[in-house]
Protein backbone atom coordinates (compact mmCIF):
# COMPACT_ATOMS: atom_id res chain seq x y z
CA UNK A 1 0.00 0.00 0.00
CA UNK A 2 1.20 3.92 -0.68
CA UNK A 3 1.96 6.26 1.40
CA UNK A 4 -0.92 8.80 1.46
CA UNK A 5 1.73 11.42 0.49
CA UNK A 6 1.22 9.96 -2.77
CA UNK A 7 -1.94 9.94 -3.48
CA UNK A 8 -3.48 12.68 -4.88
CA UNK A 9 -6.30 14.37 -3.38
CA UNK A 10 -9.10 13.01 -4.80
CA UNK A 11 -7.41 9.70 -3.54
CA UNK A 12 -6.32 7.87 -6.56
CA UNK A 13 -2.87 6.63 -6.66
CA UNK A 14 -1.19 7.65 -9.79
CA UNK A 15 2.36 8.29 -8.49
CA UNK A 16 4.23 5.30 -8.01
CA UNK A 17 7.65 6.42 -7.08
CA UNK A 18 8.79 8.26 -3.89
CA UNK A 19 10.28 10.49 -6.37
CA UNK A 20 7.60 11.07 -8.71
CA UNK A 21 6.19 14.08 -6.74
CA UNK A 22 9.15 15.50 -8.89
CA UNK A 23 8.75 14.50 -12.18
CA UNK A 24 5.30 15.84 -11.02
CA UNK A 25 6.36 18.66 -11.16
CA UNK A 26 8.32 19.52 -14.00
CA UNK A 27 5.76 17.61 -16.28
CA UNK A 28 2.92 20.15 -14.75
CA UNK A 29 5.47 22.95 -16.08
CA UNK A 30 5.70 21.30 -19.10
CA UNK A 31 2.39 20.52 -19.79
CA UNK A 32 1.51 24.34 -18.99
CA UNK A 33 4.31 25.63 -21.24
CA UNK A 34 2.22 23.49 -24.05
CA UNK A 35 -0.95 24.64 -23.16
CA UNK A 36 0.34 28.13 -23.88
CA UNK A 37 0.18 27.38 -27.74
CA UNK A 38 -3.31 26.57 -27.87
CA UNK A 39 -4.72 28.96 -25.06
CA UNK A 40 -5.05 32.09 -24.24
CA UNK A 41 -2.49 33.22 -21.94
CA UNK A 42 -5.02 35.16 -19.71
CA UNK A 43 -8.42 34.12 -20.80
CA UNK A 44 -10.52 34.62 -17.62
CA UNK A 45 -11.28 38.31 -17.98
CA UNK A 46 -12.17 37.94 -21.40
CA UNK A 47 -14.18 34.42 -20.91
CA UNK A 48 -16.09 36.72 -18.18
CA UNK A 49 -16.79 39.50 -20.83
CA UNK A 50 -18.34 37.10 -23.12
CA UNK A 51 -20.58 35.28 -21.18
CA UNK A 52 -21.43 38.83 -19.56
CA UNK A 53 -22.35 39.79 -22.98
CA UNK A 54 -24.57 36.62 -23.79
CA UNK A 55 -26.25 37.10 -20.80
CA UNK A 56 -27.83 39.87 -22.08
CA UNK A 57 -30.25 37.46 -24.62
CA UNK A 58 -32.33 35.35 -22.81
CA UNK A 59 -31.68 32.84 -25.20
CA UNK A 60 -27.93 33.14 -24.42
CA UNK A 61 -28.56 33.13 -20.41
CA UNK A 62 -30.06 29.94 -20.14
CA UNK A 63 -28.05 28.42 -22.46
CA UNK A 64 -25.47 29.53 -20.18
CA UNK A 65 -27.29 28.29 -17.40
CA UNK A 66 -28.03 25.09 -18.66
CA UNK A 67 -24.42 24.21 -19.52
CA UNK A 68 -22.61 25.67 -16.54
CA UNK A 69 -25.45 23.65 -13.83
CA UNK A 70 -23.29 20.60 -15.96
CA UNK A 71 -19.90 22.16 -15.55
CA UNK A 72 -19.16 23.52 -18.35
CA UNK A 73 -15.47 24.10 -18.92
CA UNK A 74 -14.60 27.03 -21.64
CA UNK A 75 -11.17 27.04 -23.81
CA UNK A 76 -10.37 30.09 -25.71
CA UNK A 77 -8.05 28.71 -28.31
CA UNK A 78 -5.61 30.86 -30.46
CA UNK A 79 -7.05 31.14 -33.88
CA UNK A 80 -7.21 33.14 -36.67
CA UNK A 81 -10.38 31.61 -38.05
CA UNK A 82 -13.17 32.15 -35.82
CA UNK A 83 -14.99 28.47 -34.79
CA UNK A 84 -16.29 26.77 -31.91
CA UNK A 85 -16.55 23.30 -30.96
CA UNK A 86 -18.08 21.36 -28.19
CA UNK A 87 -17.83 17.45 -26.71
CA UNK A 88 -19.45 15.30 -24.73
CA UNK A 89 -17.38 16.12 -21.58
CA UNK A 90 -18.84 19.51 -21.46
CA UNK A 91 -15.92 21.63 -23.48
CA UNK A 92 -16.41 24.29 -25.11
CA UNK A 93 -13.61 25.39 -27.25
CA UNK A 94 -13.81 28.76 -28.69
CA UNK A 95 -11.52 30.48 -31.01
CA UNK A 96 -9.96 34.46 -30.09
CA UNK A 97 -7.13 36.39 -30.57
CA UNK A 98 -4.28 36.01 -27.98
CA UNK A 99 -4.07 40.43 -27.46
CA UNK A 100 -8.49 40.35 -27.36
CA UNK A 101 -9.80 42.30 -24.31
CA UNK A 102 -13.08 42.71 -25.71
CA UNK A 103 -15.57 40.48 -27.28
CA UNK A 104 -16.71 40.54 -30.37
CA UNK A 105 -20.49 40.18 -31.67
CA UNK A 106 -19.62 37.99 -33.96
CA UNK A 107 -17.68 35.43 -31.26
CA UNK A 108 -20.71 36.17 -28.91
CA UNK A 109 -22.68 34.16 -31.22
CA UNK A 110 -20.27 31.79 -31.94
CA UNK A 111 -20.36 31.16 -28.24
CA UNK A 112 -23.99 30.84 -28.03
CA UNK A 113 -24.18 28.63 -31.32
CA UNK A 114 -21.28 26.53 -29.31
CA UNK A 115 -23.30 26.18 -26.16
CA UNK A 116 -26.50 25.10 -27.81
CA UNK A 117 -24.25 22.30 -29.24
CA UNK A 118 -23.35 21.62 -25.64
CA UNK A 119 -27.12 21.58 -25.04
CA UNK A 120 -27.59 19.30 -28.09
CA UNK A 121 -25.52 16.52 -26.69
CA UNK A 122 -26.60 16.91 -23.38
CA UNK A 123 -30.19 16.29 -25.50
CA UNK A 124 -28.37 12.93 -26.57
CA UNK A 125 -28.35 14.31 -29.84
CA UNK A 126 -24.83 13.86 -31.66
CA UNK A 127 -23.65 12.93 -35.24
CA UNK A 128 -23.30 9.08 -35.22
CA UNK A 129 -19.80 7.61 -35.63
CA UNK A 130 -18.29 6.93 -39.25
CA UNK A 131 -19.74 3.80 -39.77
CA UNK A 132 -23.47 4.61 -39.46
CA UNK A 133 -25.21 4.94 -42.46
CA UNK A 134 -24.13 8.14 -44.55
CA UNK A 135 -27.81 9.12 -45.51
CA UNK A 136 -28.89 9.34 -41.48
CA UNK A 137 -25.70 10.82 -40.59
CA UNK A 138 -25.96 13.78 -43.05
CA UNK A 139 -29.30 14.11 -42.06
CA UNK A 140 -28.57 14.15 -38.22
CA UNK A 141 -25.48 17.09 -39.23
CA UNK A 142 -27.97 18.66 -41.14
CA UNK A 143 -30.60 19.12 -38.51
CA UNK A 144 -27.93 19.44 -36.12
CA UNK A 145 -26.18 22.78 -37.82
CA UNK A 146 -29.57 24.32 -38.71
CA UNK A 147 -30.57 24.01 -35.00
CA UNK A 148 -27.45 25.70 -33.76
CA UNK A 149 -27.69 28.45 -36.97
CA UNK A 150 -31.66 29.40 -35.46
CA UNK A 151 -30.39 29.26 -31.70
CA UNK A 152 -27.34 31.86 -33.17
CA UNK A 153 -30.09 33.91 -34.82
CA UNK A 154 -32.61 33.90 -31.70
CA UNK A 155 -29.20 35.33 -29.59
CA UNK A 156 -29.06 37.77 -32.44
CA UNK A 157 -32.83 38.52 -32.09
CA UNK A 158 -32.47 39.31 -28.31
CA UNK A 159 -29.42 41.66 -28.59
CA UNK A 160 -30.65 43.43 -31.84
CA UNK A 161 -32.04 46.25 -29.49
CA UNK A 162 -29.02 46.66 -27.29
CA UNK A 163 -26.39 46.46 -30.58
CA UNK A 164 -28.09 46.70 -33.95
CA UNK A 165 -25.45 47.69 -36.52
CA UNK A 166 -23.22 44.84 -34.39
CA UNK A 167 -25.76 42.03 -34.55
CA UNK A 168 -26.87 42.82 -38.34
CA UNK A 169 -22.54 43.18 -39.55
CA UNK A 170 -22.41 39.64 -37.67
CA UNK A 171 -25.02 37.67 -38.96
CA UNK A 172 -24.00 38.86 -42.58
CA UNK A 173 -20.37 38.16 -41.95
CA UNK A 174 -21.87 34.27 -41.22
CA UNK A 175 -24.07 34.66 -43.90
CA UNK A 176 -27.18 34.21 -41.88
CA UNK A 177 -29.12 36.62 -43.01
CA UNK A 178 -32.14 35.19 -44.78
CA UNK A 179 -33.08 32.86 -41.69
CA UNK A 180 -32.40 35.88 -39.49
CA UNK A 181 -34.93 37.66 -41.12
CA UNK A 182 -37.28 35.32 -41.43
CA UNK A 183 -37.20 34.29 -37.97
CA UNK A 184 -37.66 37.81 -37.63
CA UNK A 185 -40.75 37.78 -39.23
CA UNK A 186 -41.66 35.03 -37.74
CA UNK A 187 -42.46 32.73 -41.07
CA UNK A 188 -42.42 29.38 -39.61
CA UNK A 189 -39.94 26.20 -39.28
CA UNK A 190 -40.31 25.13 -42.57
CA UNK A 191 -39.66 28.56 -44.59
CA UNK A 192 -36.31 28.61 -42.42
CA UNK A 193 -35.86 25.02 -43.19
CA UNK A 194 -36.16 25.61 -46.96
CA UNK A 195 -33.79 28.88 -46.70
CA UNK A 196 -31.05 26.14 -45.56
CA UNK A 197 -31.64 23.44 -47.96
CA UNK A 198 -31.60 26.10 -50.73
CA UNK A 199 -28.30 27.78 -49.57
CA UNK A 200 -26.83 24.38 -49.29
CA UNK A 201 -27.65 23.02 -52.74
CA UNK A 202 -26.08 26.23 -53.78
CA UNK A 203 -22.61 25.36 -51.97
CA UNK A 204 -22.72 21.80 -53.79
CA UNK A 205 -23.43 23.67 -56.70
CA UNK A 206 -20.35 26.03 -56.62
CA UNK B 1 0.10 20.02 -53.93
CA UNK B 2 -3.89 19.16 -52.51
CA UNK B 3 -4.52 17.33 -48.90
CA UNK B 4 -3.61 13.73 -48.49
CA UNK B 5 -5.65 12.06 -45.55
CA UNK B 6 -3.93 10.20 -43.20
CA UNK B 7 -4.46 6.66 -42.14
CA UNK B 8 -5.41 6.10 -38.79
CA UNK B 9 -2.22 4.75 -36.66
CA UNK B 10 -0.27 8.19 -38.08
CA UNK B 11 -3.50 10.17 -36.74
CA UNK B 12 -3.41 8.78 -33.68
CA UNK B 13 0.55 9.66 -33.38
CA UNK B 14 -0.19 12.99 -34.51
CA UNK B 15 -3.05 13.06 -31.78
CA UNK B 16 -0.82 12.27 -28.86
CA UNK B 17 2.17 14.42 -30.11
CA UNK B 18 0.09 17.50 -30.11
CA UNK B 19 -2.08 17.20 -26.79
CA UNK B 20 -1.94 19.59 -23.87
CA UNK B 21 -4.33 20.31 -21.38
CA UNK B 22 -6.04 23.01 -23.43
CA UNK B 23 -7.11 20.88 -25.85
CA UNK B 24 -8.94 18.58 -23.68
CA UNK B 25 -10.72 15.84 -25.69
CA UNK B 26 -11.45 18.17 -28.65
CA UNK B 27 -9.80 15.67 -31.17
CA UNK B 28 -10.91 12.42 -30.52
CA UNK B 29 -9.47 9.76 -32.36
CA UNK B 30 -12.95 8.42 -33.12
CA UNK B 31 -13.78 11.76 -35.04
CA UNK B 32 -10.62 13.12 -35.91
CA UNK B 33 -9.10 12.92 -39.27
CA UNK B 34 -5.59 14.41 -39.62
CA UNK B 35 -4.15 15.63 -43.28
CA UNK B 36 -0.95 16.61 -44.58
CA UNK B 37 0.11 18.74 -47.76
CA UNK B 38 3.28 19.35 -48.73
CA UNK B 39 4.05 23.25 -49.28
CA UNK B 40 6.38 24.54 -52.25
CA UNK B 41 8.38 26.99 -50.03
CA UNK B 42 9.57 24.59 -47.26
CA UNK B 43 12.12 21.67 -48.60
CA UNK B 44 11.66 19.55 -44.71
CA UNK B 45 8.51 20.85 -43.76
CA UNK B 46 5.14 20.26 -44.29
CA UNK B 47 1.26 21.58 -43.06
CA UNK B 48 -0.84 19.38 -41.13
CA UNK B 49 -4.08 19.46 -40.22
CA UNK B 50 -6.41 18.04 -37.63
CA UNK B 51 -9.96 18.33 -38.01
CA UNK B 52 -12.92 17.03 -35.35
CA UNK B 53 -15.97 16.23 -37.46
CA UNK B 54 -18.25 15.76 -34.30
CA UNK B 55 -19.07 19.28 -34.46
CA UNK B 56 -20.90 22.06 -36.83
CA UNK B 57 -19.01 23.31 -38.44
CA UNK B 58 -15.71 21.15 -38.56
CA UNK B 59 -13.23 22.12 -36.32
CA UNK B 60 -9.69 22.49 -37.48
CA UNK B 61 -6.28 23.56 -36.51
CA UNK B 62 -3.21 23.45 -38.12
CA UNK B 63 0.35 22.38 -37.47
CA UNK B 64 4.02 22.77 -39.41
CA UNK B 65 6.02 19.91 -38.68
CA UNK B 66 8.68 16.93 -39.59
CA UNK B 67 6.13 13.74 -38.53
CA UNK B 68 7.78 13.89 -35.48
CA UNK B 69 7.37 17.29 -34.02
CA UNK B 70 4.14 19.41 -34.51
CA UNK B 71 4.20 23.44 -34.09
CA UNK B 72 0.65 25.03 -33.71
CA UNK B 73 -0.34 27.62 -35.98
CA UNK B 74 -2.02 30.04 -33.05
CA UNK B 75 -1.81 33.29 -35.33
CA UNK B 76 1.35 34.61 -34.64
CA UNK B 77 4.53 34.56 -36.90
CA UNK B 78 6.90 32.60 -34.38
CA UNK B 79 5.34 29.34 -34.79
CA UNK B 80 6.67 29.76 -39.03
CA UNK B 81 9.71 31.87 -37.98
CA UNK B 82 10.99 28.81 -36.18
CA UNK B 83 10.83 26.26 -39.31
CA UNK B 84 12.05 29.57 -41.87
CA UNK B 85 16.04 28.20 -41.67
CA UNK B 86 17.97 28.73 -44.77
CA UNK B 87 17.98 24.65 -44.77
CA UNK B 88 14.38 24.77 -45.27
CA UNK B 89 12.96 27.90 -46.37
CA UNK B 90 13.15 27.72 -50.49
CA UNK B 91 12.39 31.46 -51.21
CA UNK B 92 12.73 32.52 -54.93
CA UNK B 93 10.57 33.79 -57.82
CA UNK B 94 8.24 30.57 -57.89
CA UNK B 95 7.89 30.15 -54.20
CA UNK B 96 7.58 33.23 -53.34
CA UNK B 97 3.70 34.79 -53.94
CA UNK B 98 2.68 31.29 -52.19
CA UNK B 99 4.61 31.80 -49.03
CA UNK B 100 3.10 35.40 -48.66
CA UNK B 101 -0.47 33.72 -49.45
CA UNK B 102 0.28 31.02 -46.86
CA UNK B 103 1.35 34.37 -44.62
CA UNK B 104 -1.65 36.32 -44.70
CA UNK B 105 -4.35 33.44 -44.21
CA UNK B 106 -2.13 32.00 -41.17
CA UNK B 107 -0.26 35.09 -39.80
CA UNK B 108 -2.87 38.24 -38.05
CA UNK B 109 -1.80 41.31 -38.84
CA UNK B 110 -2.19 44.36 -36.49
CA UNK B 111 -3.71 46.07 -39.73
CA UNK B 112 -6.86 43.82 -40.36
CA UNK B 113 -7.63 41.13 -42.50
CA UNK B 114 -5.55 41.51 -45.00
CA UNK B 115 -5.60 38.25 -48.26
CA UNK B 116 -4.47 37.99 -51.49
CA UNK B 117 -7.23 38.76 -54.40
CA UNK B 118 -7.95 35.76 -56.52
CA UNK B 119 -10.19 33.03 -57.11
CA UNK B 120 -9.53 30.34 -54.73
CA UNK B 121 -10.12 26.34 -55.84
CA UNK B 122 -11.77 23.80 -53.27
CA UNK B 123 -8.53 24.05 -50.25
CA UNK B 124 -8.42 27.59 -50.71
CA UNK B 125 -5.08 27.37 -52.59
CA UNK B 126 -5.33 30.62 -54.83
CA UNK B 127 -5.47 28.91 -58.84
CA UNK B 128 -3.56 32.19 -60.05
CA UNK B 129 -2.05 35.16 -58.71
CA UNK B 130 -3.73 38.51 -60.02
CA UNK B 131 -1.82 39.81 -63.35
CA UNK B 132 -1.18 42.95 -62.15
CA UNK B 133 1.22 41.38 -59.31
CA UNK B 134 5.52 42.49 -59.81
CA UNK B 135 7.86 40.58 -58.06
CA UNK B 136 11.72 41.73 -58.14
CA UNK B 137 14.73 40.49 -56.28
CA UNK B 138 16.87 43.34 -54.44
CA UNK B 139 19.97 41.22 -54.48
CA UNK B 140 21.91 44.08 -52.43
CA UNK B 141 19.41 43.79 -49.83
CA UNK B 142 18.69 40.51 -50.05
CA UNK B 143 14.83 40.48 -50.57
CA UNK B 144 11.83 39.84 -52.62
CA UNK B 145 9.84 43.12 -53.55
CA UNK B 146 6.20 42.24 -54.41
CA UNK B 147 3.17 44.90 -55.54
CA UNK B 148 0.42 43.04 -55.35
CA UNK B 149 -3.58 43.94 -55.38
CA UNK B 150 -4.91 43.12 -51.70
CA UNK B 151 -7.99 43.29 -49.80
CA UNK B 152 -6.95 45.40 -47.31
CA UNK B 153 -8.86 45.52 -43.88
CA UNK B 154 -12.36 46.02 -45.64
CA UNK B 155 -10.45 48.19 -48.93
CA UNK B 156 -9.29 47.01 -52.12
CA UNK B 157 -5.22 47.84 -52.51
CA UNK B 158 -2.27 48.05 -54.16
CA UNK B 159 0.32 46.89 -51.76
CA UNK B 160 4.10 47.19 -51.86
CA UNK B 161 5.69 44.43 -49.86
CA UNK B 162 8.88 43.14 -48.60
CA UNK B 163 9.87 39.90 -48.19
CA UNK B 164 13.27 38.91 -46.11
CA UNK B 165 15.28 35.19 -46.95
CA UNK B 166 14.33 34.70 -43.26
CA UNK B 167 10.43 35.05 -44.45
CA UNK B 168 9.73 37.91 -42.80
CA UNK B 169 6.79 39.86 -44.37
CA UNK B 170 6.65 43.76 -44.48
CA UNK B 171 3.90 45.96 -45.74
CA UNK B 172 5.63 48.73 -46.86
CA UNK B 173 2.98 50.84 -48.41
CA UNK B 174 -0.41 50.46 -49.95
CA UNK B 175 -2.27 52.20 -52.09
CA UNK B 176 -5.83 52.51 -53.73
CA UNK B 177 -6.31 50.87 -57.05
CA UNK B 178 -8.86 51.15 -59.39
CA UNK B 179 -7.59 47.96 -61.03
CA UNK B 180 -7.88 46.31 -57.79
CA UNK B 181 -11.48 47.79 -56.97
CA UNK B 182 -12.37 46.27 -60.50
CA UNK B 183 -11.66 42.86 -59.00
CA UNK B 184 -13.01 43.27 -55.77
CA UNK B 185 -15.77 40.05 -56.37
CA UNK B 186 -12.47 37.49 -56.51
CA UNK B 187 -11.75 38.11 -53.09
CA UNK B 188 -12.93 35.28 -51.16
CA UNK B 189 -12.41 35.83 -47.23
CA UNK B 190 -10.75 32.33 -45.80
CA UNK B 191 -8.56 31.88 -43.19
CA UNK B 192 -8.75 28.05 -44.23
CA UNK B 193 -6.38 26.11 -46.31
Amino acid sequence: MMNDDFKNKNGTESLNSPYSHLSSTFARKDLKEEDNQYTLSDAEPLIKKLKSKLRESQTGARLLDVAESRGLKIHLIKSKKLQSAATPKMELFLAAEEKQTEPYMIQILEFGGALREIEQLLLGYRIPDDGADPLERANIAHTKFLDKIVYMCKIGLDLEVLYSDDVKKAIDAFGYEDIYNAQKQALGEDVVRDIYLEAQKSEVAD
Amino acid sequence: MTWQILDKPRTLRIIGAVKANGLGNLFDPATTEARVRTLPFYRNIKLYRLTNYATLPAFSLFYLGDDENYTYLDGGFEGIRFYNTEQNLILNKETVLPYLDFYFIFVAMDAGEIGILGARDQYHILEEFPSETEVKFDAERNLFMIKIPLYFDGSLMIGSIEITSEGVVTITDTKMSMQAQGRQALYETTTDY
